[in-house]
């Protein structure tokens, strides 16, 4: 079983291309099903993802009312250990909340249950300069030690835009694999087989 | 008395078991604004949840809604905040819809079928006290339009 966990910050689009990766998972190898679990962590008392996702098909667990990497570290253990015992899936698609801090919950799973897992980073475009100075040391902690990174939303943003973001993600990350992505539009199919082909086999082999 | 708003601790009328604006048997009337509004601080944020439903047409709840969520985040905006998102979920017999709002120029919507009936939001911002953000909600979501807003 491999995990992804999808971090990055408030209202970067991890729903939205959580969902594209499911489905690509799923479509992919309509031949041979791969079974995903999507797990929500939201805080707030209203969850609201989770009820999107739901609609879509995909078995979604939740946990929510708390942060993973923080206040409910506990709980994401027992409930991943849950997902393994009882659903055994091929995948774990873990969206954590936008104030999380990916390494945290790696760092947790990883010493509680053995798991091997990848960061996949999700940063803003069309916010980042904006963020980026208030947010800065923030914004830095969660995409640091991402294996993959994902810069969104590149169609509300000129090239030249584009361009200062992406340096600008590399002083924060010099290593991880980024693509400039749309999810809007539809993320690329190579997207993902880099992903799962490539980086999720090298996470995997660390 | 009859229509004011009286402010005490419902430990007598038990009114906070209920999910509505209601009259008592006193006479008096009160909304449960501190019902559908819940704030608090999480890490760097600030959180608040609303609860409603509302009497309304499906698309022009909808339409309600999105405009309550600009007002949030122009609020927020105008105080120095940071939105981290503002997202709602309407439901009506048979379709849903999600909207989400991170910026004070755009609303994402985006519609799925089911079969549920509520409005929920969840505003996440940053640099803004909870107290203030309770206001802000609470000025945005108007306690009663057509319909009625209440606590969940």
């Amino acid at each position: 079983m491999k995990l992804i966990i999808m971090g990055g910050f408030l209202g970067a689009g991890k729903t939205s291309i959580v969902l594209q990766m499911a489905k690509y998972l799923t479509d992919r190898t309509a031949e041979n099903p791969r079974k995903v679990v999507l797990l929500e962590n939201e805080i707030g008392e209203v969850s609201i993802d989770d009820k999107m996702l739901k609609t879509t098909g995909f078995k979604v667990e939740t946990l929510f009312s708390g942060c993973v990497c923080c206040t409910l570290s506990g709980e994401l253990v027992t409930n991943v250990h849950h997902i393994m015992k009882e659903l055994n899936p091929d995948y774990i698609i873990m969206e954590a909340t936008g104030v999380a801090y990916p390494l945290k919950i790696k760092e947790n799973l990883q010493h509680s249950l053995n798991i091997k897992c990848l960061i996949c980073g999700v940063a803003d475009a069309k916010r980042w300069n904006r963020l980026a100075g208030p947010m800065g040391i923030f914004l830095n902690e969660q995409l640091k030690d991402a294996d993959f990174i994902l810069i969104n939303k590149i169609d509300a943003i000129d090239s030249e835009t584009l361009n200062e973001v992406t340096v600008s993600v590399r002083n924060y990350n010099n290593s991880a694999k980024l693509h400039q992505i749309s999810a809007i539009r539809g993320i690329e199919d190579s997207v993902w087989e880099e992903l799962f082909e490539n980086s999720l086999e090298d996470a995997d082999a660390k | 008395m009859q229509n004011e708003i009286l402010k005490h601790d419902h430990e007598e009328c038990k009114c906070h078991e209920h999910h509505h604006d209601h009259e008592h048997e006193q006479g008096h009337h009160h909304e449960h604004e501190h019902k559908a509004v819940n704030v608090y601080k999480h890490d760097i944020s600030t959180v608040g949840s609303v609860r409603f439903q509302m009497e309304t047409a499906y698309e022009k709840s909808i339409d309600l809604v999105e405009q309550y969520m600009s007002k949030t985040a122009e609020e927020i905006m105008e105080r120095n905040g940071i939105i981290g998102h503002i997202k709602a979920f309407v439901t009506n017999t048979g379709q849903c819809c999600m909207l989400s709002v991170t910026d004070d120029d755009n609303t994402c919507r985006k519609y799925t079928d089911t079969n549920q009936v509520s409005v929920e939001c969840v505003a996440i911002v940053i640099g803004i006290e909870t107290e203030q953000l309770k206001e802000i909600l609470t000025q945005s979501f108007p306690a009663s339009f057509e319909g009625e807003i209440y606590g969940i």
